[in-house]
């Protein structure tokens, strides 16, 4: 630690902290302060001055807009909560001059670490705030992140948005880096170009010099689900800032199925619920999704706040497409049991492992393949009961980082795909496979259920064992009820991302820009 | 009278030009606290000792959060 006292403690804030600072606090006050010539003439007196009359102005009007605006301009970071209260408090108590001290005072006891005091921020209030963090910073493309960037790349051709991401430290959203841009709007040409270049930290490119975005008076749209560092930035947003929150709601899995998720999944969702909480508007991408929202919606009563109006636009369901190096088919098993999917608990893995050894003794010849991963625990699990099976001279794949030819090939080879999860928040591998026209079997009720609605599905009761047993037996055995399916499948019209993208403005952001 | 007025009016700005010195002083050294502090801890977690020591870290980290979930916090608990 010998380096904390070989530096001694500069008389004077760096000179670029001391300009970034001014250069925030005047486009704060070419908001909240009319006359431009007075914020030229408040500013030519010093920040402080600036400052002050800032947090005068605030005082006065007793909004927590401004409060909340005035606290990012001084601090490059969004308030939390406490902070907010914190600092409203003291500037209930304090007069006259003792209010610049008062919030100077509140907001170095917050504990915040600033990261962010060099930057320079830009105001935004004329166009929704997108926050893509987790798309922009890395290259990574299942199911949330599909779902963000098939959208914001239909978005931006169409609608005026700021796309942004957290800044260092997650104090506060910033500008996107150009290839943080592309990485969100261009994943494809992106994706061709992954192999050069280096894997991306989450941190800004180097040389990168971002500035702030703040929404302000706006609508701030999260598509993705917050990591747990920024629910108390986010909430505090939703809930001070004036600006209208709208989230896409994915599932409430590691609440309502909290028996089968680690615990905590579950304690990081129960933060993200305090964003969901303050938000406007939630749109989820399924009915069944739609009511947990809505029934967690129901919950707040019992708080006294105004709970987010719930709506629903269904996802897309496309054919995983096919990598630019494409693979000659490999031979594929004569009669192929496909279940794609992470490996968790709530999957069921283990009763489809059931009803296949069932049908195996039966003497039905088939191969099961699993495709997806896991975590450790569970996937263990799983890798000693397929090693059980094959032992036993049953036909049984678990293939695990599998690439999308091989998930295509698998599809297209594929008698049909089972899917009998106990809880989704939509079911994309049945939806997959029914583009692909591959029948499924999957659970009857929920999302998969609605999904089978449309044709192509045997339905099961995914805790009855013999339910999958029976539907695995009869698809495996009646080539005539697995071509009414297969036809039914191909049957079903497709619904494009631009469907998606199309609906989901004017569900989630619309009502929100016609509001304001 | 208008001497007087002009006095006064020195004296105002003067005592103005005061305020602001203390406006523009408190806020320089909050700038200077918050800035040097952030400073101080990104140093130190530049250290070789930090990024050492970051596993042990880790698993206390998982140690608490099940000890919290109810669980056993194993053998440095």
């Amino acid at each position: 630690m010998s380096f904390l006292l070989d530096a001694p403690a500069p008389e004077h804030a760096l000179p670029s902290a001391e300009r970034a600072l001014r250069s925030r606090l005047m486009v704060v006050a070419d908001e909240l302060l009319a006359d431009a010539s007075e914020v030229r003439a408040l500013a030519g007196r010093g920040s402080g001055v600036l400052l002050g009359a800032l947090v005068h102005r605030v005082q006065a009007s007793g909004l927590d807009r401004e409060l909340w605006l005035l606290l990012v301009a001084m601090t490059a970071a969004f308030p939390n909560t406490e902070l907010m209260l914190r600092t409203r408090r003291a500037l209930g108590m304090a007069a006259g001059p003792q209010a610049l001290s008062a919030v100077l005072d509140a907001s170095y006891h917050s504990g915040t670490r600033l990261q962010s005091l060099e930057l320079e921020m830009r105001l935004v209030t004329d166009k929704p705030v997108v926050d893509v963090d987790f798309c922009a910073r890395f290259d990574h493309n299942t199911g949330i992140q599909r779902v963000v960037r098939e959208t914001m790349s239909r978005w931006n051709g169409e609608h005026s948005i700021e796309l942004a991401c957290w800044a260092d430290g997650d104090n506060c959203l910033r500008t996107l880096a150009p290839i943080e841009r592309r990485r969100v709007l261009e994943w494809d040409s992106h994706k061709a170009e992954m192999a050069h270049h280096i894997k991306p930290d989450g941190r800004a490119p180097a040389g990168f010099v971002p500035e702030l975005v703040v929404p302000y008076r706006t609508t701030v749209v999260l598509p993705e689900v917050a990591h747990d560092g920024l629910w108390p930035q986010l909430s505090a947003l939703a809930r001070f800032s004036g600006n209208q929150t709208a989230m896409i709601g994915y599932d409430t899995i590691p609440i309502a199925s909290a028996d089968l998720i680690s615990s905590h999944e579950t304690e990081k969702f129960s933060k993200y619920l305090t964003i969901v909480k303050n938000a406007t508007r939630v749109v989820a991408i399924s009915d069944a999704a739609a009511g947990e929202f809505r029934g967690f919606a129901s919950a707040l009563v019992s708080q006294g706040v105004g709970a987010p109006v719930v709506g629903c636009v269904t996802l897309a369901v496309q054919s995983p497409a096919r990598g630019a190096s494409v693979s000659a088919p490999t031979d594929q098993p004569e009669k192929l049991v496909l279940m794609v999917g992470n490996q968790e608990p709530r999957k069921n893995l283990l009763a489809v492992l059931f009803a296949a050894e069932t049908l195996w003794r039966e003497g039905l010849q088939f191969t099961l393949r699993m495709i997806g991963g896991g975590k450790s625990d569970y996937t263990r699990l799983i890798d000693h009961e397929a090693k059980r099976l094959a032992k036993a001279g049953h036909a049984i794949e678990v293939l695990r980082g599998a690439g999308d030819d091989v998930l295509i090939d698998s599809y297209r080879a594929a008698r049909f795909t089972v899917f009998p999860s106990t809880h989704e928040g939509y079911g994309l591998p049945v939806a997959e496979s029914l583009a692909m026209g591959v029948p499924s079997i999957t659970s009857n009720y929920g999302s998969t259920q609605q999904i089978a609605d449309g044709g192509g599905c045997l339905t099961v009761d995914p805790r009855n064992d013999q339910s999958i047993v029976d539907a695995m037996r009869l698809l495996l055995t009646d080539d005539v009820e697995r071509e009414r399916l297969a036809a039914e499948a191909r049957a079903r019209v497709p619904r494009t991302w631009n469907d998606y993208a199309t609906e989901l403005w004017h569900e989630l952001v619309e009502p929100l820009e016609n509001a304001s | 009278m208008t001497n007087r007025l002009r006095v006064l009016e020195d004296e105002r700005d003067r005592l103005q030009g005061e305020l602001d010195e203390i406006a523009n002083r408190a806020t320089d050294r909050w700038l200077l606290a918050v800035h040097y502090e952030s400073s101080v801890v990104n140093a130190m977690q530049q250290t070789l000792s930090w990024r050492v020591t970051k596993p042990l870290r880790l698993v206390r980290g998982l140690q608490l959060a099940r000890l919290r979930s109810g669980g056993s916090g194993g053998s440095t608990s």
